[in-house]
């Protein structure tokens, strides 16, 4: 049988949909300075664009959210997996960990601000910090879901430890590992750009801000489409990751 | 060295061999109660009991998984103190396979643990997938076999490890009757070319009686044995023979020894309390 491809109808309801803001905006229903019209905002996005200032502070938030992935994704997985080893630890940490994910993490940003300033260094501890839960406790999990028999089968041919984790446990945990790391780089993104928001010096969060100080809606609007790009762009490469790293399963 | 010891010495011994869990905080459940009987090289046995009487945890002791709380099991004369991947294998109910490796990875896990040259690995994995009769689906990953294959794979993993001891807990016990007498008649032609010793654990009378030398028949929990039954019927039990009047006469031997055994599991709880 033969799959429908699904990707012509996305398309076309994002194009619908950028057509219906066109129109509702052209006519006017709501005020251009709370609704800018679509192409307005592209042409306020090519000019910010051609005048460098996007490429200045894109790479600015592009620093911070890869320094933070990184460190949210080394940290994450090592203290995942070290809770996990043991039950003794898992039933101490896998709690804390889960209640610190609830509180809105958002609170200690003022602080963070205040003890490492305004520039990069708050923004990607502050991103690595919300980056950080999903994947410890999607480390946990992924270890937690290892089938016990595996482990017994890899034991009765003679593994050592080290070598039913490698051969055994790893592997397992490796899908809910990467749908961790999927949603650590999200909310590291979304971490980031509130820090920029709320105090900095620069980055897509900081210019988002100072837009729409001054009611530029049109660039705001364009500066959020820039933002659901980046994002857009890193969930798909997470896509194929995932995609190649659960081949095993069979045919989807 | 070994190969002459092995005809002296029993390939496998309890002696009052003992298993008890604790439950809760000062009472114990008596899984195995002093089992003492020997297994002799190439032979193969079957235990065979009730559900739940401790036949399992029996071979997860000779395979070194779980230690006895009395007694000791022996394996080529040696105390077994944890896992011998070079003298014991053992062959679960479920086939247990990776499901990130192909059915020839997954025979090789074996042997990569074990370590060694890797052509002679890709050698003995080419040997027992076709043994088992898997040539053309070494590249398959194990969702895409069905459960006949997939424990086809796992029978074939242990293979590989080339021990003279296989340990079998109920392996072909979630598989339809059909593939099951199949794959205890490959079993047995298997057995003759590699001629292992083989400790087979099941439930079914007729698996037991198609499969084996000896049929050790287990009481209910704890588990003791309670009748060692020599089968003398020629091998391989072809379909005619297990229709014979001989065959059925041991059927009929056995299931009045096991029958007692069911009851007695059905009371024992309310006699407890």
């Amino acid at each position: 049988m033969k799959k429908i491809p699904i990707w012509p109808g996305q398309v076309a309801l994002l194009l619908t949909f950028l057509g219906l803001w066109e129109i509702v905006s052209s006519i006017e229903i709501i005020s251009p300075v709370l609704l800018p019209r679509f192409s307005q905002t592209i042409v306020s996005i090519s000019g910010v664009l051609a005048s460098g200032e996007l490429n200045y502070h894109l790479l600015i938030t592009m620093e911070e959210l890869l320094s933070s992935f990184l460190i949210a994704a080394v940290v994450g997985i090592s203290v995942g997996f070290l809770i996990a080893s043991t039950k003794f630890l898992r039933e101490t940490f896998e709690p804390i960990l889960l209640l610190l994910f609830a509180i809105p993490i958002a609170v200690v940003y003022p602080l963070i601000a205040v003890w490492f300033g305004l520039g990069v260094e708050s923004k990607i501890l502050f991103g690595s910090i919300y980056g950080f839960f999903p994947i410890a406790t999607n480390t946990i999990a992924g270890v937690r879901s290892t089938d016990k028999s595996l482990m017994k089968m890899s034991k009765s041919m003679g593994a050592s430890s080290p070598r039913i984790f490698t051969s055994v446990i790893f592997p397992s945990a490796t899908p809910t590992l990467i749908a961790g790391l999927r949603s650590g780089l999200n909310l590291a993104f979304i971490g980031i750009i509130f820090g920029e928001m709320f105090a900095s010096l620069g980055g897509l969060g900081f210019l988002i801000n100072s837009a729409s100080q001054v009611l530029d809606s049109a660039k705001v609007f364009g500066l959020i489409g820039i933002g659901l790009l980046v994002i857009v762009i890193a969930n798909l490469a997470f896509n194929r990751l995932e995609i190649r790293s659960s081949r095993w399963r069979g045919e989807l | 060295m070994r190969g002459r010891n092995l005809l002296a010495e029993p390939a496998i011994e309890f002696r009052n061999l003992k298993k008890s869990y604790p439950v809760g905080n000062d009472s114990t459940i008596e899984a195995v109660k002093d089992i003492s009987l020997k297994v002799r090289a190439k032979e193969l046995v079957s235990l065979l009991g009730p559900s739940g009487s401790g036949k399992s945890t029996i071979l997860a002791m000779v395979a070194g998984l779980t230690s006895p709380t009395g007694g000791e099991v022996r394996v080529n004369g040696d105390r077994v103190e944890g896992p011998r991947p070079k003298e014991i294998t053992i062959v679960f109910q479920e086939p247990n396979l990776l499901p990130w490796r192909r059915a020839d990875q997954n025979v090789r896990y074996g042997l990569e643990l074990r370590g060694g040259d890797l052509k002679v690995m890709d050698g003995l994995v080419e040997k027992y997938l076709n043994l088992v009769g898997l040539q053309g689906f070494e590249k398959y990953y194990p969702s895409q076999l069905s459960g006949g294959m997939a424990q086809r794979v796992a029978l074939a993993r242990a293979l590989a490890l080339e021990t003279g001891i296989m340990l079998l807990d109920e392996p072909f016990g979630a598989l339809d009757e059909n593939t099951r007498s199949m794959l205890g008649d490959e079993l047995l032609q298997i057995k003759s070319i590699t001629e292992k010793t083989m400790l087979f654990v099941t439930h079914s009378i007729e698996e037991a009686l198609h499969l084996s030398d000896r049929v050790l028949i287990l009481s209910g929990r704890p588990a003791r044995v309670k009748d060692d039954i020599r089968i003398n019927l020629e091998t391989p039990r072809t379909v005619e023979l297990r229709c014979s009047p001989e065959f059925q006469e041991y059927k009929v031997r056995i299931w009045q020894s096991l029958k007692d055994e069911l009851n007695e599991n059905i009371t024992e709880p309310v006699a407890n309390r």
